[in-house]
């Protein structure tokens, strides 16, 4: 009979050893501890908009005046980037508008939101293009420096209108020219 | 009055100017860099741009830029491109230069010629900030000039 109990002893044993493997591996895939990795690169943006692709000038009260238009420069940038840059500008001083010989200087041009209008004489003080802002030709510049808080931002500006001043001995003749936004970071 | 409102966003969309450009700044070591961006034209319309690299020096009152310097050459992958409406495109540049550099390459959109008034165009560059090594070539190019 001790036979018997051995016998038995083993079977026992290796049921319980084998049901534990069995409920360990059971268990196996829930304990298991699997991961991915996850990851987006966002890169860096620049935007620049303006409301109207063109200019034209119509009398108001007799003075040349454009519709307003408005520019929004819209950014997200993730690094060191310090400041953001925006300039309007005519494409020459002697010739912001022309037509064919007639000239009307940047000196006539002024630009305003409202308030008192200037005319667009400065010197470029940041941004143009390759060859830089015609000297005399810019109209007005903005630097929005950058803070942990607004690296994903937007600036905005409305209600600009251009004039043209002193053109009343201009020569008869459809007058064309280009109005330059630039949007940079640095 | 909805289709009313539609019709009045869609022209008000195709008559504004938006675009974009991504990434902004790259930098590249070696003195040299092959770098890519995308330009998107954001309008319903569609869009004529073209590329100019330029020389760019980091100022403290801003970026000042000028002709490409003797030492610096751009290969451009394409100088100018049509964009569709919503479209976006890659470009790509191979950059050198003897010594640490800042290149600036302009993308400037410009509408059809307008007859009586002032087209309006965008400009905005894809700047590459160019060292011996890239640790710290922006930083050092900006504080050498005075800019940080």
């Amino acid at each position: 009979m001790n036979w018997l109990k051995k016998i038995g002893r083993v079977a026992l044993f290796a049921v319980a050893f084998f049901g534990l493997i069995g409920v360990a591996n059971a268990q196996a895939p829930a304990q298991a501890n699997a991961s991915a990795t996850l990851s987006w690169s966002n890169a860096e943006t620049l935007t620049a908009s303006i409301s109207t692709p063109a200019l034209v000038f119509t009398p108001v009260a007799g003075v040349p005046t454009t519709s307003s238009f408005s520019t929004t420069a819209t950014w997200n940038l993730g690094g060191t980037e310090t400041k953001v840059f925006e300039e309007f500008y005519l494409g020459s001083a002697t010739a912001a508008l022309s037509s064919g010989a007639n000239l009307i200087p940047s000196s006539d041009v002024f630009l305003g939101q409202g308030g008192a209008p200037a005319p667009c004489t400065n010197n470029a003080q940041a941004g143009g293009n390759t060859v830089g802002i015609p000297a005399g030709a810019e109209c007005q510049n903005w630097l929005t420096a950058l803070t942990a808080g607004n690296k994903n931002s937007s600036h905005t500006m409305s209600n600009w209108v251009l004039t043209l001043q002193n053109v009343a001995t201009a020569n008869a003749g459809t007058y064309s020219g280009v109005f330059n936004y630039s949007v940079s970071v640095m | 009055m909805k289709s009313f409102l539609f019709a009045v966003a869609v022209l008000i969309a195709s008559s504004a100017q938006c675009q974009s450009i991504t990434p902004v700044i790259q930098i590249g070591s070696h003195h040299k860099a092959n770098i890519s961006f995308d330009v998107a034209n954001n309008m319903l319309t569609p869009a004529v741009l073209t590329l100019e690299p330029a020389s760019m020096t980091p100022t403290a009152k801003g970026p000042t830029y000028r002709p490409l310097d003797p030492d610096v050459h751009v290969e451009l992958s394409e100088l100018s491109a049509k964009l569709g409406a919503k479209q976006h495109h890659t470009f790509r540049a191979k950059i050198s230069c003897a010594s640490d550099c800042v290149v600036a390459i302009w993308v400037t959109f410009m509408p059809p010629k307008q007859e009586n008034g002032a087209q309006v165009a965008i400009h905005f560059p894809e700047t590459a900030y160019i060292c011996s090594e890239i640790r710290g070539c922006r930083e050092k190019t900006l504080r050498a000039n005075g800019a940080l």
